[in-house]
Parts: structure tokens; C-alpha cells; sequence
């Protein structure tokens, strides 16, 4: 494919698709580690490695504490829902904005030249930590927040990683039926996961 | 493997939910509404509705003059308590005509203003899966039982019976807390206290996933509670599942002061935790009961009872060091061979002495009269012979004597006395399902 013009880029970011989506698999089937579905752990990492893992983690943070932040300040004024999630994307806006102004200041080239689509994508993701919050308490949000904070570095590290895009470029029928192959068993494994075992530990003990 | 006894979430999904509960059954446990039409269709007690809105024209219109002192408030579709609201009490009011002012668990003061946008909130889907748009509905506060008063802050404790193939399998107390805001979901800080299938009482009690003995801030012990109409409350869950046919069920039931026992909630993926309170494995449980055809309630509730209770039994047990039995025990008695003999003995504490049948010590060589001994019955007086008699009752050897008397028309070849019955307890309401 690369011979005839798909840029090889392309096609690694599409190999590594379902590389990270059967790692987030794996974390919940197995490890028990739920972050939010498998949307948000996924696209948090692909925004990761357009931003690079420092900048993105970075601004991660600021979006999650910006958001956490407003939510507490909203919540005086009794707004809607929507209107309520509109104003925080605003306000998270208005600090990135904010951010790039400080960046040109102190000439931090690697900031400024951030693409736009990832940041965009981490602002509206937001939205998700919110109605976490509300639906579940701040407590679990933040459990969830840090689990796919983790889970998307994981995620990150292992698609940037250049052999594995080496093998996958030569080899790409490999990772495609190896990844089919992988979410089909993780899907059929009953077993308990690995959170599990510590929930149940006393019940555990108990069993005679 | 004693992990495999537990069951956790792949395997509640996998070999539970999906075979069990079809897509229809999840829409009407999904469905606030539906589930109370499906069951009251079957005469099934659900907690009355005193209004629904299903949109913001039904909003705009609403008359909230009409609504009672207390009341829930809940969104139709929400999931695990997401979204409910407890208005408690309402203020005093000087006239009829002054806007009311509702107070939730924690004090908080709920105007109508406050109130429409919650349901806004509801309608926009804020708490339904999907965040789709929802419906809200108003409904009855069940008014608390005094036996629960001590143990719930401000909302009403329910009762969570797992049912599958129509047999309740395990059951769990669940406390409001002041943190829960009175509902009663134990991730949102409520107390789950698990209880003994047999006997409904109280057994061990977790609160944030941690083993408890008293309630919090207090000297109340969470074991050893009596849930009133133990068995109403099983037949009412199984009666869920033949209505809303919900196979592997978790069916949230509370007692009204007035009502009685009614049903709150069906739940298509009940959760685990139930394990916990319990400290019980649950596979275990389910697989005894796998495949099992049960043709009555009555029939479902007292193999529940058999196969499930006995934990308060354990307990006692093991505080006493004596065994419990019930009124009719299996027995291996030895014979002169010293072979066993399998028969079923009744446990008579009316006796002083045990008595076997002439017919069955002659038919185990059990003839060597060691003393005669004269003895008054119901009969007149008469005099008996004393054998030496060993047997093994509750997998405890006793060595006695024992009289021989003519047992021909009786139930029962052999019955033991007190005298035989020291190291034991004797419950009479145990066993009473095994045949002689």
C-alpha cells in the first residue's frame, strides 16, 4: 500500500488501532481496570501521540481540573445540563488559550506547534468527566479518571514504540488476526479478574 | 479452585445474564413504569406513583400543590440509584396557598423552582443509560418499620433477593446512610448486611466493601436482626421473576409500615457485592440449583431455605461447640459386627433414655440384655430391658445403653433420649423436609 501512495503513517496509526483497543481489552477482561469504556482511553492516546506524552498529559490535567473546577462554580446557578457542559468547554477553552499566550511568552516551541485536533478532542472529552461526576460521585470519576489517565499512557507508549510499528508495517495480517484472535478469548474468559481478587478477599478466605 | 466459587463479573455476564435474561426481560427491569404495570398485572404490591412527566410540556402544566409531604422522586430509566431524590418532610406552610417547600434526607430545603429544573435535568437524560431522554417519576415514600428505625438514616432499607431458575439464592439488608442521602445503593456509601435464607436474620454487614460488626457512630450490632415476613418477602420474589421473567433477577423489595412487603425495583444485572455481605460465594450456590425444575413457589422457597440457610446455625455452632439438630436425624447405628447401619432416628427430648425396636436390635445382634430396668409410660408400668448401644448421629460417635421396646407400630425404629443428646441443639425446625 505504502508503494502507492498511503502515507506510512496512515497505516500505522491504522495497525495500532486494534493493538490498543485489545490492551484496554485486556485491562478490563483481566485486570479490572474499567477507565471510561473504550472510547476515551483510545482517543485519549492517539491524542497523546500527536501531542507527544509531556504536553498531553499536561494538558489532561489542566482540562480535568479546569472542568472539576467550573462544575463546583456552576452548580450555585442552577443551569441545565447542556448550557452547564457548554459553559465548561468554554471556560476550558479560554485557559488553553490562555496557556498558548504564556507558551509564546516564554518561547515554549514545543507547545505552540501542538495540532489543534488533538486538543480539541482532550476539551471535549471533558464533557465525560463531568457527567461522570454527576452520575457517580466525584470519588469513582476520579478512580475512573486516573484508571484511563493510566491506561492511555500504557496505550501510548506501546503504538509509539518503534519496533512494534516496524513489525506491524511488515507484518500487518499478523496484528489484525493476532488482535481478532486475542479479543475473542478475552471475550469467552470467565474468570475472576485480577481487582477481584482483593474485592472478594475475605468471602475468599471464607470458602471452605 | 475456591476462586471459582465466586462469581465475578465475566462470568455473572457470560454464563448469567446473557442466556438468562432476554432483551425483553432487560427492557421491563430497565423500565421504572413497565416493571410496575408488569407487575401489578400479576397482583404483584408496588409502590404507588402519585405523578409522571414525560416531557416539558407535562412539566410546564404540573401542579406541584398536589403532591404529598414526602415523596421520591426518580428518573425512569436511571441505573443503581442514579438520580433518585428523597423529599423527607415538607415545611410548614401558613395557608394552602403558599408555595411548598420540600426537605431532602440531609436538610436541604427543595423549592419548586429547584424541583423543575431537577426534572429537567431528568428529562435532558442526565441520569438515564445513553444519557437518551427520560421521564421522571413521582413516587410513595414507604413509611419506615420500627424495627428499622435505629437502623436507617432517614430513607427506607430494602431487601435484595437474588432469584435464578425461580429460587431466591442469596439476600442481602440494604441501610441508608447518611452519606447514601438515604438511598439505599451500596456504592453510594449504604450498608449491605447479609442474611441467613433460612431463618431471615442477619448474619455480617460491609460498608465501602469492609467488614462491620456495629452500626457506624453506634452500638448497634447489624447481626442477629429478624426481617418481618421473611417468607412473603421470598414468595414475592420469585412471583418477580415468573412476571417479569428476568433470569437471573435481583429484586429490591421494601416493608411498608401499613402495606407490607412491596416490591421496589427488578434489577437485570444485579450486583456482586451481595457475596460480601454475605461472605459467601455465590457460583456455589447457582450451581447447586442449575437446571433444577421446580413446579411451585412453595416448592422453590423451601429448597431456598434448605440448601441456603443455616449460616445463623454455623454461628451458634461454633459459639456453643454443640451441633444442631432437628427433629429427624439420619443415624448410623453399629451393629454387633461393628458394621453401620443407616436409618433415620427421631431426637424426642420429652425422653430421658433412648429406645431402639426389638426388631431392628435382633435383626443387628444387638440382643445382650446388660439390665432390666421398670419404667412408667403413657402404657401403665412396665419393665424394659437396657441394652449397650452405639450409633453416630451428626458425624459424632455416642456410646450409651439404650432400652429395647416394642416399636412395631411406630415411625421410627429408634428414638434418642436427652440423656444421648448433651453434646447437641435441638432446632425443630430443621430437616423437617427429610423423609423417614
Amino acid at each position: 500500500m505504502t508503494t502507492n501512495g498511503v502515507p506510512e503513517l496512515s497505516l500505522v496509526f491504522f495497525l495500532m488501532l486494534p493493538v490498543a483497543a485489545t490492551i484496554i481489552t485486556f485491562a478490563r477482561q483481566i485486570l479490572g481496570i474499567k477507565a471510561f469504556d473504550i472510547y476515551v482511553p483510545l482517543i485519549t492516546a492517539f491524542a497523546f501521540l500527536a501531542t507527544g506524552i509531556k504536553y498531553g498529559v499536561f494538558l489532561f490535567l489542566v482540562i480535568v481540573i479546569v472542568a472539576t473546577l467550573l462544575r463546583y462554580l456552576l452548580r450555585k446557578t442552577r443551569l441545565l445540563y447542556i448550557p452547564r457542559m457548554a459553559l465548561t468547554l468554554i471556560a476550558i477553552t479560554i485557559c488553553i488559550y490562555i496557556l498558548f499566550i504564556i507558551a509564546i511568552y516564554f518561547e515554549k516551541s514545543g507547545f505552540i506547534q501542538i495540532s489543534v485536533f488533538p486538543v480539541l478532542i482532550l476539551i471535549i472529552l471533558s464533557e465525560r468527566f463531568i457527567a461522570t461526576q454527576i452520575r457517580l460521585g466525584n470519588k469513582k470519576a476520579a478512580v475512573l479518571t486516573v484508571e484511563t489517565l493510566i491506561i492511555s499512557i500504557i496505550c501510548y507508549y506501546l503504538i509509539s514504540w518503534p519496533r512494534l510499528q516496524d513489525f506491524a508495517l511488515q507484518y500487518p495480517l499478523i496484528i489484525i488476526g493476532g488482535t481478532i484472535i486475542l479479543n475473542i478469548l478475552l471475550g469467552r474468559w470467565s474468570g475472576l479478574r485480577l481487582t477481584e481478587y482483593f474485592r472478594f478477599k475475605e468471602v475468599i478466605k471464607r470458602i471452605k | 479452585m475456591k476462586t471459582e466459587k465466586i462469581l465475578g463479573i465475566n462470568k455473572r455476564n457470560i454464563k448469567y445474564i446473557k442466556p438468562s435474561n432476554s432483551k425483553r426481560a432487560i427492557r421491563i427491569a430497565d423500565n421504572k413504569l413497565l416493571t410496575k404495570r408488569v407487575l401489578v398485572k400479576r397482583s404483584i404490591p408496588v409502590a404507588e406513583t402519585f405523578a409522571t412527566v414525560k416531557d416539558r410540556n407535562e412539566l410546564a402544566v404540573f401542579n406541584w400543590y398536589n403532591l404529598p409531604k414526602s415523596f421520591v422522586l426518580k428518573p425512569n430509566r436511571g441505573k443503581e440509584g442514579q438520580g433518585v431524590l428523597i423529599l423527607y418532610g415538607r415545611i410548614k406552610r401558613k395557608t394552602e396557598e403558599e408555595a411548598p417547600v420540600w426537605v431532602k434526607a440531609d436538610r436541604t430545603r427543595m423549592t419548586i423552582p429547584m424541583l423543575q429544573n431537577y426534572v429537567l435535568n431528568i428529562l435532558d437524560g442526565q441520569f438515564s443509560k445513553g444519557q437518551l431522554p427520560d421521564s421522571a417519576i413521582f413516587e410513595e415514600r414507604l413509611k419506615l418499620l420500627r424495627i428499622f428505625k435505629p437502623y436507617a438514616y432517614r430513607g427506607v432499607p430494602d431487601i435484595r433477593i437474588l432469584v435464578y431458575n425461580f429460587i431466591p439464592v442469596m439476600a442481602e439488608l440494604r441501610l441508608p446512610t447518611k452519606e447514601s442521602d438515604g438511598r439505599s445503593n451500596l456504592h453510594l456509601g449504604a450498608i449491605g448486611v447479609g442474611i441467613d435464607m433460612a431463618t431471615g436474620t442477619t448474619t455480617n454487614a460491609i460498608w465501602h466493601n469492609k467488614i462491620i460488626k456495629y452500626l457506624p457512630d453506634t452500638k448497634l450490632s447489624l447481626s442477629g436482626i429478624k426481617i418481618p415476613e421473611w417468607k412473603a418477602l421470598l414468595e414475592l420474589a420469585t412471583e418477580c421473576q415468573q412476571a417479569s421473567r428476568v433470569g437471573f433477577l435481583g429484586a429490591d423489595i421494601g416493608i411498608d409500615r401499613e402495606k407490607g412487603p412491596v416490591v421496589l425495583e427488578l434489577n437485570a444485572r444485579p450486583g456482586l457485592s451481595i457475596q460480601m455481605a454475605n461472605l459467601a460465594p455465590l457460583e456455589m450456590r447457582l450451581e447447586k440449583i442449575k437446571g433444577l425444575k421446580i413446579k411451585s413457589i412453595k416448592q422453590a422457597i423451601r429448597l431456598s431455605q434448605d440448601l441456603f440457610g443455616g449460616q445463623i446455625e454455623e454461628e451458634l455452632e461454633e459459639l456453643s461447640g454443640r451441633k444442631v439438630i432437628g427433629i429427624k436425624e439420619p443415624i448410623e447405628i453399629i451393629d454387633s459386627k461393628g458394621e453401620k447401619y443407616k436409618t433415620t432416628a427421631k431426637i424426642d427430648t420429652g425422653a430421658y433414655r433412648s429406645s431402639i425396636c426389638q426388631s431392628l436390635a435382633n435383626k443387628l445382634g444387638l440382643t445382650e440384655t446388660i439390665k432390666y430396668k421398670k419404667v412408667r409410660s403413657a402404657l401403665g408400668k412396665e419393665e424394659r430391658s437396657i441394652i449397650d448401644l452405639s450409633f453416630i448421629l451428626d458425624k459424632r460417635r455416642v456410646s450409651t445403653e439404650a432400652f429395647i421396646a416394642d416399636r412395631e407400630e411406630m415411625k421410627f425404629d429408634i428414638i434418642i433420649g436427652r440423656k444421648d443428646l448433651k453434646k447437641f441443639l435441638v432446632d425443630p425446625a430443621k430437616n423437617i423436609l427429610l423423609k423417614k
